[in-house]
């Protein structure tokens, strides 16, 4: 009756019981609301986290009854974007919007397998210059230049 | 009559110059991101809104409105030359439509699924146009413990038809659900799940939210398979005319797909996927030649891209009138509502009737409009098919960065952007879908509301959602949907 066990669809499984406990667990640490609003800010989380658990449960039984196909996939490229959004999250503060873009750019498009650096580089510059004049003088937004300027 | 001196207003509304110029903004940037892969409209209007906030609103979301319209028209032209849809209600049309391209048909395929757009736009504008306002008087009816279970019921409907099993659809949504209670709570104002960082007590933003599912999960998505993936782009070859036998053959797929799109796209089924589905499936029944379809019927494209513009149309109806989004985009639509500080509703067309009439009337003029585009103009887009795919996702990753950053101006922004990213990854990865996840978010805050006013009114009672005859009945239909799919396999095992 035991057929091969699907591990990714277990693990999704199992990693949905676990979130939708955490959630409970934390949301227990809550204040409670007034009379009329027994469970207040508890409420919403308490249902969130059972459903959680419940659907994780039903995706954990399911991995026991069929295996599924999975698609071919290479995690190299993702791991290149991966780089490309750390890059703004730490330096877009320190070296300014236009570098910051040139590098995002370069990055996504290696992870699409375009060797020409300098080329997606130079692109990326302008793309970072134009939007840069446009938001900043056109929208009134405010992309940083980067503290080195100063 | 009422109606029609409303949208009489609405028309001035959208005929001065300035709207007539959001509009054609709108329906161009639709059609590009519509043909485009790994950005959508949800994302494009997503990605607007920080840009968009000095705007008067009726500019805004006569431009969002293009968008939504256009995106519906470009996709089919992706799905036909390319045979990679550009948007999820483009997939059927990829079908037929790409075997027509392959066949040397690509001028006719490309014009039955304008032609169709047009036609199915126009009626489905029209049918908006009156069930709206009926639609925001019946609202006015529904008090909180009804709009709580009516949100339970668009959520549940949107999870169990979404995706390859309901419990993947429902895990998605109660993400969505969970992302939403992050900050401070509605009503008595506990942080709840913000770990003491400062800058989630304010919430994770909508927009960050949908960026991430959409854009940067979906490059994430292309780029692990693009070594697998090969495009071949087939030419825009032949007469752009359709003979009168394509003609024959087109027009009552267009007037199903518009009946079929219309009322599936008003109700929460979760944007255009089934409605095209739905009239693919249709066609393919009642034609007379059902060997052919697979292998270039006219029919298979005339439908679905009929019933996928309707149902843009038909999700507006619920969007303007009950502040319920039952699609992606119309999801950021509300999420541009709320920036604007406008409360989509029943008293909306009371309070802002130019603004509601002539973003209706704007939709008109944006078919119009889109019918040139996508017909007389078709071989302009042929090129935007062709940036290279480097280029398009470097792009589309440096548009995500800076929808995000601008946002707020922080870079905590940015770091929820790659996470929540990657947990879109991951659920494309495992075939989760991402459309529940969004939907929960957004409605999760306002569906709390209504269940905690129900209950304080009720005075704490929870049976109140059982006994008001038309909350029961919704708990009930969203319970027949969440069943109907066990049953029905149960039925197919034992024959």
């Amino acid at each position: 009756m035991l057929k091969p066990l699907d591990k990714r669809e277990a693990t999704l499984g199992a990693l949905a019981i676990a979130l939708g406990v955490a959630v409970v667990v934390v949301a227990r640490g809550f204040p409670g609301g007034s009379i009329y609003d027994a469970l207040g800010p508890r409420l919403l989380p308490y249902i969130v986290g059972a459903g959680l658990a419940l659907s994780g449960l039903s995706i954990l039984i399911g991995a026991f009854r069929r295996a599924n196909e999975y698609e071919a996939l290479d995690l190299a490229p993702v791991l290149w974007i991966v780089a490309a959004l750390i890059i703004p999250v730490t330096l877009i503060r320190v070296i300014g919007w236009i570098p910051v873009a040139a590098l995002v750019f370069a990055l996504g498009a290696r992870a699409f397998g375009s060797r020409r650096v300098w080329l997606d580089l130079a692109l990326g510059l302008a793309f970072g210059a134009i939007t840069f004049v446009l938001f900043n003088y056109g929208l009134g937004l405010n992309l940083p230049a980067g503290s080195w300027i100063r | 009559m009422d109606t029609l001196a409303a949208l009489a207003q609405g028309f001035a509304v959208a005929l001065t110059p300035a709207h007539l110029l959001w509009a054609a903004i709108g329906v161009t940037l639709g059609t590009a991101v519509g043909m485009l892969p790994g950005i959508g409209p949800s994302t494009t209007v997503a990605l607007l809104l920080p840009a968009t906030f000095g705007l008067d609103p009726a500019s805004a979301f006569i431009m969002f409105g293009g968008i939504y319209y256009g995106a519906q028209y470009g996709g089919s032209t992706a799905a036909i030359l390319l045979n990679t849809p550009g948007e999820a209600g483009a997939m059927m049309t990829a079908i037929d439509g790409n075997a027509m391209a392959r066949a040397g048909r690509a001028g006719p395929a490309l014009a039955t699924a304008a032609i169709g757009s047009f036609i199915a736009g126009t009626v489905a504008t029209l049918g908006l146009t009156f069930l709206a306002p009926w639609l925001a008087e019946v609202a006015l009816l529904l008090g909180p413990s009804e709009y709580a279970t009516l949100m339970v019921l668009a959520l549940t409907t949107v999870s169990a038809l979404f995706g390859a099993s309901v419990a993947r659809g429902l895990l998605s949504l109660f993400l969505g659900l969970l992302l939403g209670t992050v900050g401070l709570d509605p009503q008595l104002g506990q942080p709840r799940f913000a770990f003491g960082v400062m800058e989630l007590l304010d919430g994770i933003d909508t927009v960050i939210v949908a960026v991430a599912l959409f854009a940067v999960g979906e490059t994430m998505h292309v780029a692990a398979r693009f070594r697998f993936a090969v495009e071949t782009m087939h030419a825009m070859s032949g007469s752009l005319w359709m003979s009168a036998a394509d003609w024959a053959r087109s027009w009552k797929p267009w007037l199903r797909g518009t009946a079929i799109g219309f009322p599936i796209g008003a109700l929460p089924a979760g944007g255009s996927e089934v409605p095209t589905v739905l009239s693919y499936v249709t066609e393919k029944r009642l034609s007379k030649h059902p060997q052919e379809f697979g292998k270039g019927a006219i029919e298979g494209v005339a439908g679905p891209e009929a019933a996928n513009n309707a149902s843009a149309a038909g999700a507006l109806a619920p969007l303007l009138a009950l502040g319920l989004p039952t699609s992606a985009t119309a999801a950021m639509m509300l999420a541009g509502f709320q920036q604007f500080g406008i409360r989509p509703g029943p008293l909306l067309f009371d309070s802002k009737p130019e603004f509601v009439w002539g973003l209706i009337a704007s939709l008109y003029i944006g078919n119009v409009m889109l019918l040139i585009l996508n017909l007389p103009l078709i071989g302009i887009w042929v090129h935007v098919l062709r940036i290279p795919r480097p280029w398009l996702f470097g792009g589309i990753l440096c548009f995500s960065v800076l929808g995000a950053y601008t946002l707020n101006t922080n870079t905590v922004d940015v770091a929820i952007l790659l996470l929540i990213g990657l947990a879109g990854f991951g659920m494309r990865m495992m075939n989760v879908p991402v459309v529940p996840c969004l939907l929960g978010l957004i409605l999760g805050p306002m569906l709390e509301l209504q269940i905690r006013k129900a209950m304080m009114i009720s005075l704490g009672d929870p049976a109140v959602f059982v006994t008001r005859p038309v909350s029961l009945l919704f708990l009930l239909l969203a319970l027949a949907f969440l069943a109907a799919p066990v049953l029905f396999r149960y039925r197919r095992r034992r024959p």
